[in-house]
């Protein structure tokens, strides 16, 4: 009995037709323990979770079919929650961020120079042991 | 200990204070900045190093201790205490098991080739992990999924600052020398506190992309292994050629296990309030000893440490275990300044 009511839970579940991309509009589907449509349900995003910038955002109410549409407007990870169900996503770049590039690149490139700048010096004169 | 091409009158350093202030800025950095500011914590630290902790490390190191060290520790000391202040760091990090199990490998081959070569092989071995890294990253970019965790937040600075200014100064290992004097100075040059800051610094950055992949919910064993080695490499290469284990441990190395154990409830009150207090205090000592330029710099740090200390106070921990945590922290450490200051007195 126990085992069925794990199998029920582990089943329950929130999914999509087509992954996530930036402003694509894709199809969420909300089933029950039993792999039914859930109806009326209310859907919200989480946004980047945890992270600075975390932005939720509901997206709408199930349709008699358990499903929402969705146009994701934030790249990254996103949790979705409909009542008690989560389920994350990570939702597609149009394009690689140059910003967050371009930081990365800065770091190492500074990284590297200090250590090599550091490493290159070498003293003359008294050599002792 | 000298090797050749160094000159025992120049610069001095700690091994044991570069491995403690590396660890510590990874370990903060992948647990709280790096999810309030992305990478924007650390470039800030960067450009802080750069301005003011590697002048302030420079001459603080050039200058040494006002008085001779009360205890003096064998170089194995400093060894076990680097390579476990890099375990602990890692641990911290949440770089899981399989980044334990890298830098135990990792760093038992590194004392070895240590010990049978010499130092600066292994420093020149740091550069060769640090190029492979360099490019495993670029080859693997159009690939790479973790942007998500890595971008800046600069609105969020109120949050991050803190943080920023004392990183920035514990890259180069600033402000440690009075609190880190009992590893034996090395003798360097002038130019090991960017060495140092380089190293800090590109671990910190490969550690940043290792957690933003993991935060994506994607394998990280190509990103995580490598900081890991890095971080093994630098335990050896910072702590020098090994001279044989002692059983006794250092203070710091009780520190590392202390927070990383009973005492990970105070580790806020030590590392946003109690660390930069004490680094505002040395960097401040320090400037009273300097002249001109160097003076001003020195104020300046003291200044930003200070700052850190007053606006990072984390309060009061709530919960009875932490309050405990850290009241033990501030009564260990009140009386590990006071008994080493007091023997310093006696001995200088």
């Amino acid at each position: 009995m126990i085992w069925i009511l794990l199998c029920g839970l582990a089943m329950a579940e929130v999914t999509v037709e087509i992954p996530p991309a930036l402003g694509a509009e894709t199809v969420l589907v909300v089933l029950d323990d039993e792999g039914r449509p859930r109806t009326g349900e209310t859907v919200r995003v989480v946004h980047r979770p945890g992270m600075a910038g975390e932005l939720e955002v509901a997206i709408g109410i199930t349709d008699g079919r358990g499903r929402v549409r969705w146009t994701p407007e934030v790249p990254g990870v996103a949790i979705v929650r409909a009542d008690e169900e989560t389920q994350e996503f990570n939702v597609e770049r149009a394009e690689l961020p140059t910003g967050t590039l371009t930081l990365l690149l800065l770091l190492l490139l500074a990284s590297a120079t200090s250590m090599l700048y550091g490493i290159a010096y070498r003293p003359r004169g008294q050599v002792t042991r | 200990m000298a090797s050749i091409g160094q000159r025992v009158s120049s610069t001095a350093w700690w091994p044991g204070a570069a491995i403690f202030g590396i660890a510590l800025v990874v370990a903060i950095h992948v647990q709280t900045s790096l999810w309030s500011g992305g990478l924007a914590p650390l470039a800030v630290a960067a450009v802080v190093a750069a301005f003011l902790g590697v002048p302030v490390a420079t001459n603080e190191w050039r200058l040494g201790p006002e008085t001779r060290p009360a205890f003096t520790w064998p170089l194995g000391e400093t060894l076990l205490l680097a390579a476990v202040g890099a375990v602990v760091g890692a641990a911290l990090a949440g770089t899981g098991l399989a980044g334990l199990a890298a830098m135990l490998i990792g760093w038992p081959i590194m004392a070895f080739a240590t010990r049978r070569f010499g130092f600066w092989p292994g420093f020149v071995a740091v550069g060769v992990a640090m190029l492979a890294m360099v490019v495993s990253v670029g080859i693997s970019l159009p690939g790479f999924d973790g942007w998500t965790l890595l971008e800046p937040h600069w609105e969020t600075w109120r949050d991050w600052l803190p943080w920023s200014l004392v990183a920035g100064l514990l890259l180069p290992c600033a402000g440690l020398g009075r609190w880190a004097e009992a590893p034996p100075a090395l003798p360097g040059h002038r130019r090991v506190p960017w060495a140092v800051a380089g190293l800090g610094l590109l671990v910190a950055t490969a550690i940043s992309l290792a957690a933003a992949v993991v935060a994506e919910g994607q394998e990280a064993i190509s990103y995580g292994v490598v900081p890991i080695l890095l971080l093994a490499l630098c335990a050896t290469a910072l702590a020098g050629p090994p001279d044989g284990f002692r059983r006794r441990l250092g203070i710091p190395l009780v520190a590392s296990l202390w927070f990383a154990g009973p005492g990970f409830g105070g580790l806020e009150l030590f590392w946003q309030f109690l660390l930069p207090l004490g680094m505002s205090m040395t960097i401040g000592a320090l400037a009273m000893r300097l002249e001109g330029q160097a003076s001003w710099t020195a104020w300046v740090a003291a200044a930003a440490a200070l700052g850190a200390a007053l606006f990072g106070w984390p309060g009061v921990p709530i919960g009875t275990l932490d309050a405990a945590a850290a009241a033990a922290t501030l009564v260990g450490l009140v009386w590990i300044v006071g008994t080493r200051a007091v023997l310093a007195r006696q001995t200088a």
